[in-house]
Order: C-alpha cells, then structure tokens, then sequence
C-alpha cells in the first residue's frame, strides 16, 4: 500500500507552472534554505558520531592489537593474538552465555508485558491517567537510584524483603550470592518497562478508531480484532521495541556493578559470578587487569556480534511487520 | 534538470571532521576542571574527602600565589590524562603497592632535589616509612625518593571490642602477644552470632585475599611470594597455599565479612561502631575517628598484627601520600603542595588528632596520649614499630591486578567446584601472564 507522505503533497502543492523563472528562483532558494537547515539540524549529531563512536571505534581496533595496559608510556603491537585470546577463554564464553540468556529472558517479557500493560492502560477506566503515571514514574527514576534501592530491599541482614520473609517464618535469604541475584539483576532491569508501555500505548492510540469500528459491525471479537488490526498497525513499534530492549539487554552493565555487593574500585572484582556478564567482563579486563588489548578486541567481537544480531532482527522481523507506508516509496 | 545542491556533501563531512577535530583539541585543552584565579596552578589527583574549606584556606594563607584546582582521584581518569600526556600536577597514591609501579614506567618525578633543599620537611627527619617511595630502578627501597607518604599506619594491625571478648571468655591480645590466624578464626567463630539466616554480629574483621595479606602472611612464616626481581609470582608454595585456605575458611564458616559476604557499608568500621562486629581491621589511623562520646570507645583496643609464622611481621600495606608527574610543567609548585600538606601545618593536625602515623620522626610525639583509648593506641602502635618491614611490590604490575585474579575464582573455591590448589595455579598462572606482559612494556 502506498501513501502519500506529507513532504510530497507540500511539493505538489508548492509546485509553480512550468516556464516561469522567477518561481525557479525562488525553488533554489528555497532549497538551499531547507539543505542548510537539514545539515545544520544534523550536524550535532554527525559530529557526536565521529568523536564519540566512530574515533573510539577505530581507537579500540588500533589497541586490541596491542599489548598495552593502559598507562605505560610503551606498548608493542601483537597482532591478532588478543582476538585469538579471548576467543579460547572459558570465562569469555561463560560471561556471554550469561548475557545471552539475560537477553532472552528479559526481552520477552519487556516486549509482552509493556504490551499488556499498554493495553490495560489504554482502557477507558476511571484514574487511567494516574495508572500510566505510576506505570511510567520508575523508568525517570535514575538507574543508580533504583538499583541501590532494590539493593537495599534485597539485603540479607537489613532488607525488607527478608523482613517480610521472617514474617512468615521463613529463614533469610543472601540474595546477593549464588544464582539468587541475577533474579535481582533481571528485577532491576524489568523495573523500567514503563518506557516500553508509554511508546505501545503511543502506538495503539495511534490505530484507526474506523478500523477497529468497521471490524467490530463486520462481526469480529476482541481478540480477532487485536490479532488482525491492532498487532499488525503496532508491528513496526514492536519491531523497534525488539530491537533497542536486545541491544539494550545485550550490554548491559551498570544494574550489574551497581548490584555488586562491594563499593568503588573493589566493585568490579566482587561482581558475584552469576552476575559476571559480558561487559562486566570487559570492564574487568580493562579497569582490574589493565588488559586494554583482549578488552579492546572483546568490545570489537561483541560490536560484530551485536550488529549481527540486529541485522537478523530486522531480516527476520521485517517479513512479519505491516507498514502504513511502503518502505521501498518511503523517503524517495 | 537537478538543481545543484545547496552544500556539497563532500565539503559538508569534511568540515564536519575539521569541526570533530577542533573539538576535540578544545576538549583537550580544558580536561583538568577548575580555574582557580591564580596565575600559577596546580591539578592536585586526590580523594575528596580530604579537600576541606579548611585546608584551602590554610593553604590560601600560606602559598597565596599558587592555586590548587582538584580532582576526585580515579585511576580510569588517571589513566586517561596519563595517555594523554596531561597528568595532573600531584597525584595520590600508596606508596607501599604502587611507587615502584609508576617508578619504573618513568610517570613519576624524584624528589630529592626538593626534600633536601626544604625548608618545610627536613630530609634527615623523614620517617622510615617513606623508604616505600624510593626506587633504584631494581629495588624498592632504595634510591631516590618518588613520592612522600601523608601519613600511614602498620595495616594490619586491628581493633577489638573487648567488651565481646570478655563475653566470649576469651583473652585479649596484648601488644607482645599476637594471635595467630588460626586463633582469629577460632574466636571470629566464638563471637559470631545467627538469627534465622541473619548475622546479628560476627566476630572477625573484613577479610578479602589479597596479594598484600597474602605476602604478610607468607613473609610471617619466613617466606616470601616473589622471585627476586619481582617478576615472577608463587602461590603454590605450602605457605602461600596455606594462607589462601585461611581465606576460604573464614569465607566459608561465614564468621565476618568476606568477598562473598560484603559489607553492606562497604567496611567494617560502621558495624564495629555500632558494636554487631567485634573486630575492625584498620591500623591505628582509626585512633582519630573514634571520640570519647562514642560508646565503642570503651571497648575499644588497639592490638598488634596477627602471624601465621613464628616471625612478627607488620608492614605498612598502603603509606598513602603524593607523587610528582614527569610531564608536570609546574614540579616546583606542585612541591610546594606536598612538603606544605605531608610536612607542614596539616600534616601536624592530622598527627594531633591520631589520624595516622606522621611521616615526619618528630611530629611523632604530638600524637594523642589523653584518653585512656589514646594511650593504649598509642603504646601498642609504638611497641609495633620495631616490626615494620615492606612486603614486595612488584614494578610490574598494578596491585589491583593481582587482588583481581585473586578474587576472580575465590567464589568457586568457597563453594567447593574449585580446591585450593587449582585456585593457586590459576592465580599464579594468570599473574605470571600479566607480570610478563608488564615486564615487556617497562623494557625489563
């Protein structure tokens, strides 16, 4: 289905009659006006990229094939050994196999509860609006807040929860070690799911009433009407939705060191291991061991691995999502 | 026909990266923070807590054409103002585990031109414990001095509450009678009390395996963890072995804070105070954080570090003070700071209040000797003295470096998918590693 973009019907509109000059004139400048502005607009962020992405993207690639460990005046080059390193290390595939399956529970259940909720949200109830904002209210808490917060009610010898568990009789739990936290880890990361329910209940607002209507004097149920109108209009926010929560959930790191039972500079090397995930890993390497080389080459591996990962997520979810507006017009 | 565009792309992203590069000078340009006012200042790498309005101001008073512009220390920033040759003036540092380190990388400036033409520190009145900072390119310990230490304590000496000692019926330690570590696990255990999964007290200080409580152990014993040149590492030997197991024991039978049981606080010394932990271990620098109000003050007694050994070892683990960069432009001024902040007017306070061990051999006796606490600190910290001596540190490596390997595998051991033995090899396998890689970048 195609559409026509707004951008194209002001060009309709605005278009002069053919073999006039002064119009032609006016056209260029016009033009130049709108390219000037365009670049201006984007420049912050094209600049941004190259000194804050593409330079350390490079920087990092120069010094995985190093050996330098951060603060040595000298350093020698080492090829590809480092890649080579971290690739035959347990502890690399240990600490990605933890991030992986962070990731694959925690973008399921971001994507489908920030849906559920969204819908719940977008029910016609009394107080509807004080509902989205104590949704929302945790996802503008800083992180660094909510995690220690969460450190606090999961503290074995003082937290609440513990309290309520000795309420019921119940012995303490040491959250903070063994498996047990990173069930907290997967707590404090599903405690923002309110940005992910403001953006679907954007997105279900945004689904034609008329459909919906049309689909309902035709005879369909809730469901059907959900299944056949609602979730293919909101498939293209779904699809961004699944994309930003995996790379999101892929590198993760502050929740980590934040739930780390130790403070400071001691907090990196008493990440509990069932918290030891892949940028944890990393920044050990970096900033405990000072090996900037097999880090720099972890950070480089796991960019590949990530820009795979999206890449497929965009195959994949492509062939099922339903856009408004072709894609291959789009942008023209 | 296509109308000519406005820009040209090209022209467009190459100014856009004359634009990345400009600001990235400009960023390079104002990467040390604050502007003092003063024509001459100094970037001073230092903890927070120890910049106060008093200090500035003292130091206003004394040195009023010299301004001080700080930075909260963090080795990351540190690392990245090293890089990009734009370290700060005066850097804080322990000299015991890292002069050598930065010594032998040539990031650090010698200061006995300037100790011996001072007129603030008298260079034959310096402490013993300053020896940490000198480095003959070798050895630490010799050769000129690459920093002073602020003040400094015998680290692992420990606090006791004796009112929990007496309830367990146990003896207190006095200052000739060490307890060994077998017996501060046996009375950690006597003094640790459980109510349903919770500790309401334990009985033993922090303990973390590191490669300085480690070394102090083993050096207990007679022995020692490295190689002569320090670039090699050993904890298979039976003694470093033995000292790890010590660790996991603790770790294990849960009788005081540990890697896999951190403190809440972040240390030990907020639950000692408030008296559910009947061991603290910090040295005598604790003396001035303890006042007569607080209840702890009682119970409260100094005692000397424990042995695993036969030999009485009581090394001074950090001997905190200050560095000179290389690459500083302003090495006279940035002397100035530290002969004023370790020798000077501070330096006297600090002793006065018991915050540490002076550098300086005459601030020794204006250490507190008023309180019935103050005088027991003091005696037994005297009486400790004699058994200083410096635990190696190797120039090769970032002690974090090793504490970090160390800690690396120590959950595995306390739950028992590793022995002792195999987390001996692994450590020692993996420091070996970098100390070579270390050795290779110092050109040794």
């Amino acid at each position: 289905m195609t559409v026509l973009t707004s951008e194209q019907a002001t060009a309709q509109a605005a278009a002069p009659p053919q073999g006039t000059t002064a119009p032609k004139r006016r056209t260029s400048l016009a033009r130049r006006k709108e390219g000037r502005a365009f670049y201006g607009f984007i420049s912050p962020w094209l600049i941004g990229t190259v000194l804050l992405t593409l330079f350390p993207l490079v920087y990092a690639f120069a010094i995985s094939m190093t050996n330098w460990d951060g603060i040595s005046p000298s350093f020698s080059w080492v090829g590809l050994r480092n890649y080579g390193d971290v690739l035959t290390d347990p502890d690399t595939w240990a600490s990605l196999g933890r991030t992986g399956l962070l990731a694959l529970v925690v973008v399921p259940i971001t994507i489908v509860g920030s849906l559920l909720l969204a819908i719940l949200l977008n029910q016609k109830v009394r107080g509807r609006t004080w509902f989205r904002v104590f949704i929302y209210l945790p996802a503008i808490v800083p992180p660094v807040a909510a995690t220690l917060t969460w450190k606090l009610i999961f503290d074995r010898d003082t937290g609440a929860l513990n309290a309520f568990l000795a309420t019921l009789g119940i012995d303490a739990v040491d959250w903070f070690n063994g498996d047990a936290v990173f069930g907290v880890l997967i707590c404090v990361m599903l405690w923002g799911i309110g940005a992910g329910v403001i953006i679907n209940l954007a997105a279900l607002q945004d689904v034609s009433q008329e459909l919906l209507e049309a689909a309902t004097l035709d005879g369909a149920n809730a469901l059907q009407r959900f299944w056949h109108m609602t979730l293919p209009a909101i498939s293209p926010v779904m699809l961004f939705q699944t994309i930003t929560v995996t790379i999101g959930a892929l590198q993760t790191f502050v929740p980590a060191l934040l739930l780390s039972p130790a403070a400071g500079a001691a907090a990196i090397t008493a990440v509990p291991e069932a918290n030891q995930i892949y940028m944890i890993d990393v920044y050990a390497k970096y900033f405990a061991f000072s090996q900037y080389g097999p880090a720099s080459a972890m950070l480089w591996l796991f960019f590949l691995a990530i820009l795979v990962v999206t890449v497929l997520t965009f195959r994949i979810g492509g062939r099922t999502v339903f856009y408004a507006v072709d894609p291959s017009e789009e942008g023209r | 026909m296509r109308t000519p565009a406005p820009f040209s792309r090209r022209a467009f992203l190459g100014g856009m990266l004359t634009t990345a590069g400009m600001s990235t000078l400009a960023l390079a340009g104002c990467s040390t923070s604050s502007f003092s006012g003063k024509a001459r200042t100094i970037t001073v790498m230092t903890v927070s807590s120890e910049v106060t309005d008093e200090l500035l101001a003292a130091w206003e008073q004394s040195h009023p054409d010299i301004g001080l512009s700080f930075i909260n220390f963090d080795q990351v920033r540190l690392n990245s103002m090293i890089a990009a040759g734009n370290p700060p003036d005066v850097v804080r540092a322990t000299g015991a585990s890292q002069s050598a380190y930065y010594a032998a990388r040539g990031l650090s400036h010698p200061l006995d031109d300037y100790m011996k033409a001072s007129s603030v520190v008298s260079y034959d009145d310096l402490a013993v414990v300053n020896d940490v900072w000198r480095w003959d390119g070798k050895v630490q310990g010799q050769g000129p001095h690459y920093g002073m230490t602020k003040d400094w304590s015998q680290d692992f000496m420990y606090w006791i509450s004796t009112r929990m000692f007496e309830e367990a019926g146990l003896a207190i330690p006095t200052a000739g009678t060490p307890l060994t570590y077998d017996e501060l696990l046996e009375h950690g255990r006597a003094m640790t009390f459980r109510e349903g999964g919770r500790v309401t007290q334990y009985g033993l200080f922090n303990t973390t395996p590191s490669v300085a409580s480690i070394s102090q152990m083993v050096a207990t014993a007679g022995g020692t963890i490295y190689n002569d040149d320090l670039s090699v590492i050993d904890f298979t030997t039976p003694e470093a072995q033995r000292a790890m197991q010590w660790f996991v024991d603790v770790a294990k039978e849960q009788v005081g804070y540990t890697l896999v049981d951190v403190s809440p606080e972040g240390w030990d010394w907020p639950a000692f105070q408030a008296q559910r932990l009947a061991m603290d271990g910090a040295g005598y620098w604790m003396t001035g954080t303890i006042t007569p109000e607080d209840e702890v003050a009682q119970y409260a007694r100094l005692v000397p570090a424990p042995v695993m050994g036969d030999t009485r070892v009581s090394p001074a683990r950090a001997a905190t003070g200050f560095w000179i960069a290389e690459d500083s432009t302003m090495k006279d001024e940035a002397w100035q700071f530290i002969e004023w902040f370790c020798g000077g007017r501070p330096a006297a306070d600090r002793a006065k209040l018991g915050g540490g061990i002076p550098p300086i051999d005459s601030l020794y006796d204006s250490l507190p000797q008023e309180t019935a606490l103050q005088k027991q600190a003091y005696e037994t910290q005297m009486n400790e003295l004699q058994y200083l001596q410096a635990i190696p540190a190797s120039p090769f490596i970032d002690p974090t470096a090793i504490d970090a390997s160390l800690s690396d595998k120590f959950a595995r051991v306390v739950r028992g998918d590793m022995t002792v033995g195999q987390w001996a090899d692994a450590t020692t396998t993996s420091v070996n590693a970098l100390l070579a890689n270390g050795a290779s970048l110092v050109g040794m």
